[in-house]
């Protein structure tokens, strides 16, 4: 069975008739099928890798509360414009009541990588959890410790503001089964230590491929197209080609996806704005053998071309 | 007849002359962003010791952001705001932000030149006040 889009997850729903429907949309169901068993860190987590998570995944650039430049404190509510509507990530400060302060590790990481809550609902994608899927548990451990450090932020944000059929999150079991596989990304002996550690870094935990990708009319990134750039989702404008194509990125150096990441900095010395600026922001945090090594994965993407035309 | 040749011409002509006058404001305002591109680039060079320090050279890189500011505000008319252009449409929705964009631009420019007085001094400097560069772009550019 393909499942195409939300709608034909709701027209679905007629056909298989709504107890097949609820039991394929039932988390459970999801993490009986997809679920895996790895398990964080024995003994003390490494506060230092946590750190380098947090910056890799780009907590911040939705999760920090709108408007002041503490990146630590995760009380949220940033808008989050999409096709579908705004989404407003919630406070994940350690705050017991309004952020995620009364989790156990096992809760975090099953959010983080099945996008399931503690009492059972399915987060929206916008959460980008077919990202973190691939993060290991050990270092989801690290990274729920690292973010137990951080200011406990009081305050709930307002509510998602969706157009009906998104409204409702059952319905998201069936993009899930569809678009999430919960694989874990194997080491690929092909390449060597430095590669494989930038792939890590930039398929499991920078979703650089969320924004510079198109993507389908499920709202899914286009995998044949991945990193091919696209629109700008938020709207005008687009987001740019990174693959090693003469319509990408084709003419950087590795020095110069390492520049980029480290200070904004183009060849050009155009600084990057819009939302690569936060992602700078990000990846200006980790370390030098983190940059190289993502600069590494990217120079060895497949060369497409632009899926969208380059703005001026 | 006559009269509405007449009439299309004289709209023609202020159609043209307005053209004119968005795509003027937005050459020169990005020729002002590329000359300190270009600046920014050259500075960067000696920030990492990719090429030797020279004071002059340096504090001049501050003079070119200083060009800029003083002349940067005044590019961004009414109708410039599509064409050619990557501006974003905050500059509009928001001007007073935008203009305190550029004067915090101008203030760190001042103060990058008045504390460079060698490498160390200088890379501190260039650090603080490329910070401008990420945050207008965030808030006031597309891509
Ligand atoms: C692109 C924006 C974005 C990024 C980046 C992001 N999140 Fe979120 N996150 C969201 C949204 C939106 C939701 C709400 C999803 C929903 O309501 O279905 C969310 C929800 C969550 C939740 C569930 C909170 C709750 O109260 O149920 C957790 C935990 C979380 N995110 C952790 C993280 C961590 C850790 C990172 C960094 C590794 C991260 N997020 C990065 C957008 C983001
Ligand atoms: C939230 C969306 C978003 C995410 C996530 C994101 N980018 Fe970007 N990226 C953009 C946008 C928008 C631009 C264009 C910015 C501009 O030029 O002002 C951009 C520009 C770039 C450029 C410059 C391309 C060019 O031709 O100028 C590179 C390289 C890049 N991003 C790499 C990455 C990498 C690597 C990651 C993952 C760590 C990443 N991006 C994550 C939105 C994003
Ligand atoms: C006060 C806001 C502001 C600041 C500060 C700023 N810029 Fe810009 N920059 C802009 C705007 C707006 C544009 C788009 C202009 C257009 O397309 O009409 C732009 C465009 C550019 C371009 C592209 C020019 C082109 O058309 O090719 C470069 C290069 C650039 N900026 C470099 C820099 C550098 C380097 C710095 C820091 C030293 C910087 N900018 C600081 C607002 C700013």
């Amino acid at each position: 069975m393909r499942v195409r889009s939300w709608l034909t997850g709701a027209a679905a729903l007629v056909v298989l008739g709504a107890a097949a429907f609820w039991a394929l949309t039932a988390p459970a169901t999801f993490t009986a099928l997809r679920g895996r068993g790895d398990a964080p860190r024995a003994g003390a987590p490494d506060l230092d890798n946590g750190r380098t998570l947090f910056n890799a995944g780009g907590c911040s650039s939705c999760h920090a509360r709108p408007g002041q430049d503490d990146r630590t404190l995760l009380g949220g509510g940033l808008e989050l414009k999409s096709p579908f509507g705004s989404f407003y990530p919630p406070n994940i400060s350690p705050d017991p009541t309004d952020g995620i302060g009364g989790w156990t590790v096992a809760q975090f990481i099953r959010a983080m990588r099945e996008g399931v809550s503690p009492d059972g609902r399915h987060y929206y994608p916008a959460f980008p959890y077919t990202t973190y899927q691939r993060l290991t548990a050990a270092d989801l451990g690290d990274l729920f410790a690292y973010i137990r450090t951080l200011p406990a932020t009081p305050g709930q944000v307002r509510a998602h503001d969706l157009a009906f059929p998104f409204t409702v999150r059952r319905g998201l079991g069936l993009w899930k089964l569809a678009f999430l596989d919960g694989k874990p990304l194997a080491p690929d002996a092909a390449h060597d230590a430095e590669w494989n550690r930038g792939r890590y870094l930039v398929e499991a935990a920078g979703h650089c491929a969320e924004c510079h990708s198109p993507r389908n009319l499920a709202g899914a990134v286009d995998a044949s197209r991945r990193y091919a750039g696209g629109p700008n989702p938020e709207g005008r404008g687009t987001v740019p080609n990174i693959t090693p194509d003469e319509s990408g990125i084709g003419s950087w150096s590795r020095d110069d996806i390492v520049e980029l990441l480290k200070t904004g900095f183009t060849p050009e010395f155009d600084s990057v704005g819009g939302s690569m600026a936060a992602v700078v922001r990000n990846t200006a945090q980790l370390s030098d053998g983190d940059r190289e090594a993502m600069a590494a994965y990217l120079k060895s993407l497949k060369p497409l071309p632009s899926a969208a035309p380059k703005a001026n | 007849m006559l009269k509405t040749l007449l009439a299309a011409c004289v709209g023609c002509t202020i159609a043209t002359v307005a053209v004119a006058q968005a795509v003027q404001p937005i050459a020169e305002r990005q020729g002002l962003m590329k000359a300190q591109g270009r600046a920014t680039r050259d500075a960067n060079a000696m920030a990492k010791g990719e090429a030797p320090f020279d004071l002059a050279k340096a504090q001049s890189v501050f003079d070119t952001y200083l060009v800029t500011t003083s002349k940067f505000a005044s590019l961004f008319p009414a109708d410039s705001k599509t064409g050619e252009t990557k501006a974003g449409p905050k500059i509009w929705e928001d001007q007073a932000a935008f203009r305190a964009a550029i004067a915090k631009f101008e203030a760190d420019a001042k103060a990058a030149k008045a504390s460079t007085t060698d490498l160390a001094t200088f890379r501190t400097a260039f650090g603080q006040v490329t910070q401008n560069c990420n945050s207008c772009h965030e808030t006031f550019r597309l891509k």
